[in-house]
């Protein structure tokens, strides 16, 4: 689990976080949403422990990550950032992965790890290749992979999915899924609003650095506080909206009978 | 007092320093490079280090200066190492080291001062062609990106398990090639980037022209280079 307990940041004389306490349980599936420079990326270097709050805790399993040895922290929390580019620098991509292992100590089941870390991201066919020489999509998938390889228990995403398509996304899915059911919280930031619509996690809004509202997704999407800070509604939240319904639709199926049954 | 290496190199439009003629500014920065390079007695490069500091105090820019020398660190201890095995010499291994500290400091002097738009228009008053002034101002402007992404890559490497406060030699090369891979990689895309981006927004169809540029040399500007120079040459000079 992680707690954040009346986070303040600042960047020089810009206040980017203020007095933000959220707690994020284990085994759960949370969005942190918000406009760009609402502080989205901080908070999640915040809660990895690559940023000190100017004010407040970070706590991880009731451990505050900035007095944890870097070891016991990256153990514990793994996070994904979002350019591939910054990470990158091994000869091959089995390498690649293989890198936080050997950095963490791992000597037992190193090669199995590495071996299920590329399985699950369908790279296990170019775990030979340089990892520059891989296209966009396939960096991405890489950099996920040489972090769930030693399986930290809470898993943090920063923008998971630009530029990847609807293929990669659906894989990301259930590895999300997959995560949160056998350990702590996964943490996502995105833009990506279709893509939160359809895995309907825990959202927390924030805008100017507070929390403006949390709540289910779906649900969150059609209130106020939602259509006040992102203007244009996911596609299946504004069809909800135009038909009046209370629940929100699902997925396409949902909303064609729901159109046949208004027609 | 926060460091942040990133603004170590980053132009501070607010400070003293940057009121000055960008004419002054430009020669004081050589003055203080030439200086790093030529000095190397301990205390008189210790006197140099001193006056750029108490420069960057008094004209607001004292974090950014400071947090320069922060990224110089893991240099410094290489230099001093490196100069201790070959010499065997504390002397000169600290002169070394102070000699790099000072080119950094005396870099972020420069940059914390004076803006790519006014180093653009001296390198034109110098007589310069358009596209010699925009190369030189294009990496002018290139530096505190740089220290950004270098700050971004420390981050993710670290929360890969990297430990760059290890005492272990091998272990900080592993480290730092991390690193470096990934910077040089990152700089390359984004150059070839910014040239496409340029050249699609039509540079080098028609002749590069920009409004003049209106210099104001006073007495405090000639005082800030006098100032310079003077501390140059005493360093030079006097024997200690």
């Amino acid at each position: 689990m992680i707690e954040l307990l009346d986070i303040w940041h600042s960047y020089g004389n810009r206040q980017v976080i203020k007095g933000i306490s959220e707690r994020f349980e284990d085994g759960r599936v949370y969005a942190i949403i918000g406009r760009n420079g609402s502080g989205k990326s901080t908070l999640l270097r915040i809660m990895a422990g690559l940023i000190r709050p100017t004010r407040g805790v970070a706590l991880v399993n009731g451990k505050d990550i900035g007095s944890m040895k870097p070891r016991e922290a990256i153990k514990e929390v793994g996070i994904v950032f979002q350019n591939p580019d910054y990470q990158l620098f091994e000869e091959t991509v089995y390498r690649e992965v293989e890198f936080a292992l050997k950095n963490l100590g791992i000597e037992n089941n190193r090669e199995q790890m590495v071996g299920w870390a590329l399985r699950e991201l369908g790279l296990e066919g170019l775990k030979d290749r340089p990892p520059l020489t891989l296209s966009g999509g396939e960096k991405k998938r890489l950099t996920i992979a040489a972090v769930i390889a030693w399986r930290p228990r809470a898993l943090l995403l920063d923008e998971p999915t630009v530029g990847q398509d609807q293929a990669f996304k659906e894989l990301l899915m259930r590895l999300i899924k997959g995560h949160a059911e056998k350990g702590g919280p996964v943490i996502i930031s995105t833009h990506d609003m279709e893509f939160l619509w359809k895995l309907n996690p825990n959202a927390v809004l924030i805008s100017d650095g507070v929390v403006l509202c949390r709540g289910e997704f779906r649900r969150l999407a059609l209130k106020e506080c939602f259509r006040s800070t992102f203007e244009v509604l996911p596609g299946l939240a504004a069809l909800t909206r135009a038909l009046g319904l209370s629940d929100p639709l699902v997925d396409d199926k949902e909303a064609v009978e729901a159109i046949m049954k208004w027609r | 007092m926060a460091l942040n290496i990133s603004r170590a190199f980053v132009y501070n439009e607010g400070s003293y320093m940057a009121t000055f003629d960008p004419r002054a500014k430009l020669i004081l920065a050589i003055i203080m490079i030439v200086a790093s390079l030529t000095i190397y007695t301990p205390l008189k490069a210790a006197i140099l280090a001193i006056f750029m500091i108490l420069l960057a105090a008094a004209s607001g820019n004292l974090k950014r200066v400071a947090s320069s020398l922060l990224f110089a660190v893991p240099f410094l201890i290489i230099i001093a190492g490196g100069e201790m095995l070959i010499s065997r010499s504390v002397y000169a291994s600290l002169g070394y080291s102070m000699r790099f500290a000072n080119l950094v400091l005396a870099g972020s002097t420069a940059f914390t001062s004076m803006s790519p738009d006014e180093f653009e228009f001296v390198i034109r008053w110098l007589g310069a062609s358009g596209d010699f002034a925009f190369l030189l101002s294009a990496t002018f402007r290139f530096i505190p990106l740089l220290a950004l992404d270098l700050e971004q890559i420390v981050q993710v490497q670290r929360a890969r398990g990297v430990d760059f406060s290890t005492r272990n030699p091998v272990k900080w090369v592993s480290g730092m090639s991390s690193v470096l891979v990934p910077l040089i990689v990152v700089s390359i895309i984004r150059s070839g980037e910014m040239a496409e981006a340029m050249e699609l927004r039509g540079y080098g169809v028609r002749s590069k022209t920009r409004p003049p540029f209106r210099f104001r040399f006073g007495a405090r500007d000639a005082a800030l280079v006098i100032g310079g120079v003077a501390l140059f040459a005493i360093l030079l000079l006097v024997k200690v």
